[in-house]
């Protein structure tokens, strides 16, 4: 608790409260200071009041002692004064004498209100003289103190002294006695210092006699105002009112100052680092002087200022390392485009801004249609230059405000919002289009480029459904690759069953788990009719993999092996499995079994070893390696290489699918080929009445021609494999002749179909 | 007021012979008087063989007056024997002159008496010649003494500035007052006279003591000067105001020797005093 409030009230202040509290801590000084100037100039006017009452009891005690001389004085000089001696030899004439002799004759002092001279038994000589007597009438001669008394409300002080007729004081003749008007004397015989004159008053009543001794005791009066002390207290009181006022300005000019030079600086310095703290600094400008007052603040001002504009150089360099970062990390440095990072952050901010309204987008995946054989054919080089052409091209189809992604290797997309299907058609066929009519051979490539285009479209879009949509163009792109196919393709329900295999991860796992473990592949046999013979000579060996909702085709299976890069590990699985088979002898003896290879795989030294353990089997069996064109052309040389050495050992090699790919008569002739598959697509051509048919049926002169067996696929009626028989095709393969059927039932089929 | 001369001296004898103690050598002496009251006077001893002077102040003045004071201080370095009494007037030990406004309680007798008394004295003192000098109003005091049986030792009296009584009022005026003091006393009306007198405005008096100094006229001192069985020399100043201009004529008129110092005024003061001291010093026997 104590703490906490220690806490509190060591607590940061603003630097005005503490000049405030400075302030304040000089008033109440200042104050103080005053109750103390006050207080000791009351107790100095209290001490010189005291003391102004002791010097005026001595003023009056001095005046009386002064009135007491002067009567003594004016005793010796009555004494001294013949006349005196005179009235008290002879008071004849006593009355004359003092009426019109004792206090006119220049002896007496002229302050003497009375005086009188009594005999030796102490009678005033007026007694025996006519006159009026205004001293008393008879004096006690042993008691002559002096005394005042009130008469008449006046106060008479009465003093009496003997009367000696000669100087040594030895001849006693009389007294005399003098009366004093008290008041009248003590104002006239000295000023007063500190005896209020005005004020002074008797204690006393009528006729009361007072004895000089106890005077001054019964006097009431007041002290004189001190004018010094007076003074004194005014100079005081002025003087400090003068310092006090300088001490004010002083403070209320140090306050100023302070907040001035001090407190407004360190203010604009708190905001400006306050500012910099929530990155709103600017430089702090200096003030109209040209810099603070106090060097300590311009020097943090300086340094501020250095510091901020050292943040706004680095604040600018990150800005320009952002945006080039950025633009890094959302461009393809390859071709200039956004990449797929800018793709995934579009999608997301075009989410954002539509969070809450629904709309409609279009996703159009492009892939280049065998770019990794042209890649390794004519290099990387010119893989870029074509990918850069493909871009240039594919950017030049689209609207300016529409985004072309490379979202890696050969592949681009754009999204098109607020499109329909039919819109994203006329793009992709634009695009199509544009792509054809680049001239690619200014790079070297002979083969014609051309790409396939996946279109995916979802009327409500959200965050997830990019991935959604996102699998669906990528679907539906693969399903454009498919040989045969358009090259665009819009992806719909129904080519999700298989292709969407392609992400199942239950799928992928068994795909896995087939290549871990060979056993758990299930190797179907389709046969190929020998025409000349109508005998089954071999089997196409295909592969399954029984999944949880049964099997799983090859056009689930090769997508994912080929989007993985898996195969090499998958032909060797497939390789395996059927090497098994045929060594447990369950294949018939006589009977050949046609083997599929893929691209990497023909190239591949591990696949190279696994297809020379078949060579026993070749005294048994005839073996044919069905390759691609698209797998031949990849590494051409080192393919040709390894097929001559194959096809030494006794391998007949197939070329499968032809008429899908680049079909190129060139590759053709300078591959070690036996038999040419004709793909589906072209064999199906036969069917029909156009100048494809006439097409496809000269080319299978032409290749039977040069010496090639051919095989034809899809045969699936008997007009068809009349049809290819008729054209010189030395084997067919189809429904017709015999579907795909695991091992075990082989013989039936074989049996069947040679049936 | 009115004494018996003869009963005064008689008890002014006895006074003497009561008063040893008053005797000195020099300074200032005082003597009980037979009134009772004591007179002071200032006495300087001189050489033997030598007459004493006795110097008498003028009216109402002590002998510290300094017309009094220069003679004696001459007359005294010069060897003489010099008493210069101060008359009492009435008051015991008076040492300041007496103002005319003051109470004057004696008359030409008392004064007369008191010269009487420090002749006397002298001559007790052994001082067989005696010459009398006075100043001003004092000659006349000297002149009554010389009308009553002056001392057989005066053998010479000189007298300096000479007072003619009727310069202020005339004898006419004087006579007025004289008559209407003369009312005062035979109706016993003793109540005090405020009366212009000689020199004072206002002299304050019983009538008879006042009217004992009114006998003195012109022609009273005149008279006396020229009855006198003693020699008289007169000092007179060639400047006295407060004489009649003829009043050294008058003088020399009666034979008497008068010896004017020119330029001096009533009073012999300033360089006048020196000539005064020398003119008394020539008039004195014995030298």
């Amino acid at each position: 608790m104590l703490f906490s409030l220690m806490r509190a009230r060591l607590s940061p202040r603003p630097i005005a409260h503490y000049a405030l509290l400075l302030l304040f801590v000089l008033v109440a000084a200042l104050a103080g200071l005053a109750a103390f100037v006050f207080q000791d100039t009351a107790r100095l006017k209290e001490q010189v009041a005291q003391s102004d009452q002791t010097l005026a009891h001595q003023e009056l005690e001095g005046v009386i002692a002064l009135l007491t001389q002067q009567a003594e004085s004016a005793a010796q000089a009555l004494m001294q004064w013949d006349e005196a001696r005179q009235q008290l030899e002879n008071p004849v004439y006593y009355g004359y004498w003092r009426h019109s002799r004792a206090l006119t004759a220049g002896v007496l002092p002229e302050s003497l209100d009375a005086v009188d001279l009594y005999d030796l038994q102490g009678r005033n000589l007026a007694a025996v003289s006519p006159g009026k007597a205004g001293m008393p009438a008879q004096v006690v001669t042993q008691n002559m103190r002096p005394f005042l008394v009130r008469e008449n409300g006046n106060n008479y002080l009465y003093y009496f002294f003997p009367f000696y007729q000669n100087t040594d004081q030895t001849h006693l003749i009389g007294y005399v006695g003098f009366r004093f008007d008290f008041m009248r004397q003590l104002m006239q015989l000295r000023k007063f210092r500190y005896v209020d004159m005005a004020s002074v008053r008797v204690e006393a009543r009528e006729g009361e006699r007072i004895l000089l001794q106890d005077v001054v005791p019964a006097l009431q009066f007041r002290t004189t105002a001190n004018p010094e002390i007076r003074a004194l207290e005014k100079l005081i009181i002025r003087s400090f009112y003068e310092i006090a006022i300088l001490i004010a300005a002083i403070s209320l000019l140090g306050y100023l100052a302070l907040i001035s030079f001090v407190i407004k600086p360190l203010r604009r310095l708190s905001g400006h680092i306050g500012a910099m703290g929530r990155g709103q600094g600017e430089l702090l400008d200096e003030s109209y002087r040209g810099a603070l007052a106090v060097t300590e603040l311009e020097n943090i001002r300086q340094s501020l200022n250095d510091y901020q504009q050292q943040l706004d150089d680095m604040h600018v360099s990150l800005v320009h390392k952002n945006q080039e970062l950025w633009t890094l990390a959302h461009h393809d440095p390859l071709t200039g485009l956004f990449n797929r990072r800018a793709f995934d952050d579009d999608w997301r901010a075009m989410h954002r801004a539509h969070r809450d309204v629904p709309f409609g987008v279009v996703l159009l995946l492009f892939d280049c249609d065998h770019f990794k054989a042209i890649n390794d054919t004519y290099g990387h080089q010119v893989g870029d230059q074509v990918i850069q052409g493909l871009a240039e091209s594919l950017h030049g189809a689209l609207r300016a405000d529409d985004r072309l992604y490379r979202l890696g290797g050969d592949e681009f997309a754009t999204i098109l919002f607020s499109a329909d299907i039919e819109r994203a058609r006329q793009v992709a066929e634009r695009c199509l289009e544009h792509v054809l009519r680049y001239d690619f051979s200014a790079y070297g490539v002979k083969e014609p480029v051309r790409i396939s285009v996946g279109i995916a479209h979802l009327d409500d879009a959200t965050d997830d459904a990019l991935q959604q949509v996102h699998r669906q163009a990528d679907i539906a792109m693969y399903y454009a690759k498919r040989p045969g196919q358009s090259k665009i393709a819009i992806y719909s329900p129904e080519m999700g069953t298989g292709q969407e295999a392609l992400v199942s991860n239950a799928e992928t796992s068994a795909i896995y788990d087939a290549m871990a473990d060979p056993d758990r592949l299930e190797m179907h046999y389709q046969p190929v009719l020998a025409l000349s013979t109508s005998r089954i000579e071999y089997y196409e060996a295909l592969v399954r993999i029984p999944g949880e909702h049964g099997l799983i085709m090859p056009a689930s299976i090769f997508p994912v092996v080929e989007l993985r890069g898996l195969e090499c590990e998958f032909d060797l699985a497939v390789l395996e499995r059927v090497r098994r088979d045929l060594a447990s002898g369950r294949v018939p003896a006589g009977a050949g079994v046609s083997l599929n290879v893929s691209g990497p795989g023909i190239v591949n030294a591990r696949v190279n070893e696994k297809l020379m353990q078949y060579v026993p089997l070749l005294s048994t069996h005839k073996l044919v390696l069905e390759v691609t064109e698209t797998a031949l052309i990849t590494q051409i040389a080192q393919a040709s290489a390894n097929l001559k050495r194959l096809r030494k050992q006794g391998f007949i090699i197939a070329l499968d699918d032809f008429g899908s790919g680049y079909s190129s008569l060139g590759y053709l002739s300078s591959m070690p080929v036996d038999l040419v598959k004709f793909d589906i697509s072209l064999v199906r051509s036969l069917e029909e009445s156009g100048r494809q048919a006439v097409f496809v049926g000269d080319l299978a002169r032409m290749i039977k021609d040069a010496g090639y067996q051919l095989v034809a696929e899809g045969i699936e009626s008997e007009a068809l494999l009349q049809r290819v028989t008729a054209l010189g095709f030395s084997h067919a393969q189809g429904f017709h002749i015999g579907r795909p059927a695991p091992l075990a039932s082989l013989r039936t089929v074989s049996l069947r179909a040679v049936n | 007021m009115n004494r018996n001369p003869a009963l005064l001296l008689a008890a002014l004898a006895c006074w003497l012979i009561a008063l040893p103690s008053f005797a000195s050598q020099s300074g200032l002496v005082e003597a009980r008087l037979p009134s009772g009251k004591i007179a002071s006077a200032n006495f300087q001893a001189g050489k033997s063989g030598q007459p004493a002077v006795l110097i008498l102040h003028g009216f109402l003045q002590t002998h510290t007056f300094p017309t009094i004071v220069s003679t004696m201080d001459a007359l005294s370095t010069a060897g003489y024997t010099v008493v210069a009494p101060t008359l009492s007037l009435g008051i015991s030990r008076r040492n300041k002159s007496l103002p005319c406004e003051a109470v004057h309680l004696h008359a030409l007798d008392d004064d007369v008496a008191e010269v009487a008394f420090w002749v006397r004295w002298l001559m007790q003192k052994g001082h067989t010649r005696i010459v009398l000098v006075g100043h001003s109003f004092g000659n006349l005091q000297l002149l009554a003494y010389l009308g009553r049986s002056p001392a057989p030792a005066v053998k010479q009296v000189l007298m300096i500035s000479l007072t003619d009584v009727e310069v202020k009022q005339n004898a006419q005026q004087r006579a007025g007052l004289a008559q209407d003091l003369r009312d005062r006393v035979s109706r016993r009306d003793h109540a005090l006279a405020e009366v212009e007198f000689g020199h004072c405005k206002k002299y304050v008096s019983p009538p008879a003591g006042l009217l004992s100094y009114m006998r003195i006229s012109r022609q009273t001192i005149l008279d006396s000067l020229a009855k006198s069985a003693v020699p008289i020399e007169v000092i007179m100043g060639g400047k006295d105001d407060r004489m009649g201009a003829d009043w050294v004529e008058k003088l020399v008129s009666r034979g008497i020797a008068v010896r004017v110092i020119p330029g001096a005024s009533h009073f012999f003061d300033n360089q006048y005093e020196f000539d005064l001291q020398e003119a008394v010093l020539q008039a004195l026997p014995g030298r």
